[in-house]
């Protein structure tokens, strides 16, 4: 792996302007969606983003590919600096970042055959010129579909055969990079695994770097390698999946981690802690001064209204676990203090 | 809510303006001569007519009209006509130049008609309408929501000018089932009596829009799923129609009704013509016919507001029936 | 039950305790016709639920868990739907029953929490007047003691300052208020039986917790038996009591919730639950995914529904595709039933397991 990471994003901020009349007076609000985002991804590296409504990780995801403009900060692509390219520019980009999106219905062109679905991308990018045809029953084959349906569309197909058919656009101009924004949250879950299956092996054979944005943490853990958990538009806490499931620091990975319901508690497994939030994720509009997870915080205390606390290595973790080996574990609360066991466990006798 | 109005009547005094002008550039330099159609060529020499003109003061330049036409809007303004000199009174919208009456009162004198017809219609169309879609929507699908829906379709596809002609004609002139339009002055009985045949048809044309706006926003509302739970509470199926689905279904019924009552409000032309209901609309009619420059210039006006005040009602209207609509 | 319950406590017939039998479906089954033909959501379906316990009713889109639900408080549109069996509410039948019959039950009976509590409630009506029509429904009281009840209900269920909530619209609520609300609309009348539909669905994550816990503390202190329709293992693992997996408009395995999650005996639920990774297990191996998808209800395949999916088939041989199996009690499990004709269920599954 080079030392360059495939993607480097630096404070990224999406703030999304908007007027309000209040009284006599118009006033200006901004909803806070992306709010001082940073983190990289290496080749091959599957980062998982999570979070609740309202946190920004699909927000993040549009930007990520540039569906959308950031307000400030840097997103750099293989070294090169992507922020603010203009459409005409994205060309290459668009060839090397993918997306795939949740809705498997609305997100392909119901008048299109799955043929010409597929077929667009290649044109666009004058990929296997003339051979065309070919490379697309190829597509359908890698993503487990009769290549023969080439003429089918997309009303003809199920959900989790729709959502191959938008793994396989997305596959169809080689990316490196794939953006997944809830890739199997409208599933079936007989057809989740399936699909989560076959990203896997693509990933494999494929060698693809992947965000995955989701709010089941089952699926994230599966997935990922690395997790971003975010809050209000912030990232809170970020690690190898092994520190955020099993050592997580901030008060809000651990109130996720303990509310989340989980299938092992059917074998016997066990919390070691339940943690229940009061109320609901604030409005983005004006969030929470100083740290904004404080409002639902049972640690909370003067200081986290006026100090917003910074994103720093945990020191607990470095301490107990062979420090940076391991990966960057980063958190952000002004008490932090490892949590172990949220997630259910088997307790032996 | 202070401030929504502020700016809708900001909003409202601009397209007043605009139309003012456009009126009045239309009209007052188009290619009508009010001259002419007071005095036929074959009767009066070039002479006779540019003496009219500077009489009805037309020999001006268009900018100097306009700014008498406008001051006498907001304070009023004085005619010297045949030696006299009259007064108008803001807001004056002139004299005709045929029956030399003041606009105001050539207007106001029609508008109660005009107002009499138009409500009476409206109440017609909203419960014959509103209740043919309700029970369409409810019983969609079967015989009952075909035959009341085609019906409505087959009755609003015939000429509107066509089934009042034949009703004016049969019912009001060779049957004499409907007495004939009488003036208020010949008593409040003769003169709603003879507004029932105009209003009647009126509002039964009109109801069949009704029809089908009700009938789809109820739909859409029934299948709602704060319906499914309203009949979930064992309440009466007649309470989830009404309370539950209906409440819901108005808001775009009220938004028509509004524009459709300022649309009936500014005349019903060819309703007042057939029954000869003296309003708004057939004078207007007339007015075109003479070129009676302050005659149209004064409906118009009076059109303009009236639309500008309904859709400043039906927005506040909107935000007492949908709770989630905050006026700003 | 605290006083505040006991005081507007209906009359609950002769005293029913825990444990006793309010639902009591038998070979329901339920049609719609289409242009395209009959759709068969629901067939020959049989379910208990009792007072005091959660039932989870577990299954994909299109496997009837909402239907046969919705049937109980008639909420299916009696022209465009044809059901058959027997539908027994507290020793009342309901298949056949009319619009009147149901109305009297619908909130004192059988109250249903839907999944969307942003689209459930009516927009233009305040929430405490809401809550509040559904207890004047059944009972002659004044709109000043229903609106009185309302707010209690809402204090009940957790909301802060309920007095001033109860004036307000839905949507100045948050999502997960809304849900509490929707709790408290159903639990109004103290019916014996809540359904609730997916109620966490469209929730988050932290909120789901605090609104499944909330359900579970309702059922303590009203008594009541409760539905809990879900496509979410996880969540039935957390809450429920006893569980009804559905495949198809048919109900394949019932028995203890925990027992069946633990151990199942069903291919389908054993497929099911291999396919979900967890929270806490960091395996990353592929997920034993079941092939193919659930069929079209239009045209259900012979036999068993499940045969064309089902790894276990070529065991059993001809009988999965030609002969529906009937409900029996799973080989050494007690408590546990299922419709599978594998000679030896658990000891087959777990082999399977073993083998992965």
């Amino acid at each position: 792996m080079s030392d360059q990471p495939l993607l480097k994003v630096t404070d990224l901020v999406r703030h999304f302007p908007f007027k309000e009349v209040q009284g006599l007076r118009m006033m200006k609000a901004t909803v806070q969606a992306v709010d001082g985002l940073s983190f990289s991804l290496g080749h091959g590296q599957t980062l998982g983003l999570v979070g609740e409504s309202g946190c920004g990780k699909s927000t993040t995801a549009r930007l990520l590919t540039r569906l959308d403009e950031p307000t400030s900060g840097k997103i750099e692509f293989q070294g090169r600096d992507i922020t603010h390219l203009k459409e005409s520019e994205l060309r290459g980009i668009r060839r090397d970042v993918q997306m795939i999106f949740q809705d498997p219905y609305s997100s392909l062109n119901p008048r299109h055959t799955v043929g010409s679905i597929l077929t667009t991308p290649l044109k666009v990018h004058g990929l296997h010129q003339g051979k065309e045809k070919a490379r697309v029953q190829e597509l359908l084959e890698l993503v487990g579909l009769n290549p023969e349906h080439i003429n089918r569309y997309p009303s003809e197909f199920s959900g989790g055969q729709r959502q191959r058919i938008g793994i396989a656009r997305a596959l169809a101009v080689e990316p490196k990079l794939i953006i997944a924004d809830e890739p199997v949250s409208a599933l079936d879950v007989s057809i989740q695994a399936q699909v989560m299956n076959l990203l896997g092996r693509l990933r494999n054979e494929l060698d693809l770097a992947f965000i995955f944005v989701a709010h089941d943490l089952g699926v994230v853990r599966h997935f990922c390698d690395q997790v971003a958990v975010m809050y209000l538009g912030k990232i809170v806490e970020y690690g190898d999946k092994r520190q955020i499931y099993d050592l997580p620091e901030h008060p809000y990975t651990q109130a996720l981690l303990s509310a989340a319901p989980d299938i092992a508690v059917a074998r016997g497994a066990q919390r070691a802690e339940r943690i229940r939030l009061v109320g609901d994720v604030p409005s983005p509009i004006s969030p929470p001064s100083g740290c904004r997870f404080r409002t639902r915080c049972w640690k909370a205390q003067d200081i986290c209204a006026e100090q917003e606390p910074p994103l720093v290595p945990s020191t607990a973790t470095d301490a107990g676990r062979g420090g940076r080996e391991k990966g960057l574990h980063l958190q952000a609360c002004h008490f932090p203090e490892v949590k172990p066991a949220l997630v259910p466990e088997i307790v032996s006798a | 809510m202070l401030t929504f109005i502020l700016r809708r009547v900001g909003l409202a005094i601009s397209v007043i303006l605009a139309t003012l002008v456009a009126t009045f550039v239309v009209f007052f330099a188009g290619p009508s001569d009010p001259a002419q159609s007071l005095c036929p060529e074959n009767r009066c020499n070039a002479e006779r007519l540019q003496a009219i003109r500077v009489n009805l003061g037309l020999d001006r330049p268009l900018t100097v009209q306009f700014v008498e036409y406008f001051k006498g809007l907001f304070v009023g303004r004085d005619f010297e006509f045949a030696g006299a000199t009259n007064h108008c009174g803001a807001p004056c919208l002139g004299f005709s130049y045929h029956t030399g009456r003041s606009v105001n009162d050539e207007l106001f004198s029609r508008f109660p008609n005009t107002v009499v017809l138009a409500l009476m219609a409206a109440v017609i169309f909203l419960i014959v309408g509103v209740t043919i879609g309700i029970v369409a929507a409810v019983r969609r699908g079967t015989a009952t929501d075909r035959i009341l829906i085609g019906g409505s379709q087959v009755f609003g596809a015939i000429p509107y000018y066509i089934l009042a002609l034949l009703f004016a004609l049969y019912m009001v002139t060779f049957w004499r089932v409907l007495p004939q339009y009488s003036s208020f002055s010949e008593g409040p009985g003769v003169y709603f009596a003879g507004m029932i045949a105009p209003a009647f048809i009126l509002g039964l044309v009109t109801s069949t829009s009704y029809t089908r706006y009700t009938r789809n926003s109820m739909i859409e509302t029934l299948s709602m799923d704060y319906v499914r739970t309203a009949r979930s509470k064992g309440i009466s199926e007649r309470r989830v129609l009404v309370n539950h689905g209906l409440r819901a279904a108005m808001g775009p019924i009220v938004t028509i009704l509004g524009l459709d009552i300022a649309a009936l409000l500014t005349g019903t032309l060819i309703t007042e013509k057939i029954f000869e209901v003296d309003g708004i609309g057939r004078r207007a009619l007339q007015a075109l016919f003479d070129d009676d420059l302050p005659v149209i210039m004064g409906t118009v006006l009076m059109a303009a507001v009236i639309v500008v005040l309904a859709n400043l009602i039906v927005d506040i209207g909107y935000s007492f029936i949908d709770p989630r609509v905050r006026l700003a | 039950m605290t006083a505040t319950a006991e005081q507007f406590t209906t009359t609950m017939g002769e005293a029913s305790q825990a444990g006793d039998v309010v639902l009591d479906v038998d070979d329901l089954s339920i049609a719609f016709p289409t242009e395209e033909g009959l759709v068969r959501a629901v067939s020959n379906l049989t379910y208990q639920a009792r007072l005091g316990r959660t039932l989870a009713i577990v299954g994909e889109s299109g496997s009837g868990k909402s239907v046969s639900s919705m049937a109980v408080l008639g909420l299916h549109n009696p022209k465009r739907t044809q059901i058959t069996g027997s539908i027994k509410l507290d020793g009342q039948e309901l298949v056949g029953a009319s619009q009147a019959t149901f109305q009297k039950l619908r909130s004192t009976t059988a109250a249903m929490v839907f999944q969307d509590p942003q689209s459930s409630l009516h927009p233009f009506h305040k929430v405490g007047r809401q809550i509040a029509e559904a207890y004047r429904a059944h009972h002659s009281v004044s709109k000043a003691v229903a609106q009185k009840r309302a707010v209690e209900m809402l204090d009940l269920v957790g909301i802060p300052t309920p007095a001033r909530r109860a004036l307000q619209f839905p949507h100045e609520f948050s999502g997960g208020m809304r849900q509490r609300a929707m709790i408290a609309l159903g639990l109004v009348n103290d019916p014996k039986l809540l359904i609730a539909d997916e109620p966490t669905t469209a929730l988050d994550v932290t909120v789901q917790a605090q609104i499944l816990d909330l359900i579970n503390d309702m059922q303590k202190e009203f008594g009541s038996a409760v539905i809990l329709i879900t496509h979410d293992l996880a969540v039935v693992a957390e809450t429920a009591d006893d569980i009804l997996v559905m495949y198809a408009g048919r109900g394949v395995e019932k028995g203890d919730a925990k027992e069946v999650l633990s151990q199942p005996s069903h291919p389908y639920t054993h497929g099911l639950l291999q396919s979900i990774p967890s929270a806490s297990d960091d395996a990353t191996a592929e997920l034993k995914a079941i092939r193919g998808a659930p069929p079209s209800l239009l045209n259900l395949p012979s036999g068993c529904s499940f045969h064309p999916r089902c790894d276990f088939q070529k065991l059993v041989g001809a009988a999965c595709i030609d002969t529906l199996p009937e409900w029996r009690p799973t080989p050494g499990l007690t408590g546990r039933e299922l419709r599978c004709h594998l000679e030896d269920p658990v000891a087959t599954l777990q082999n399977d397991e073993g083998a992965k």
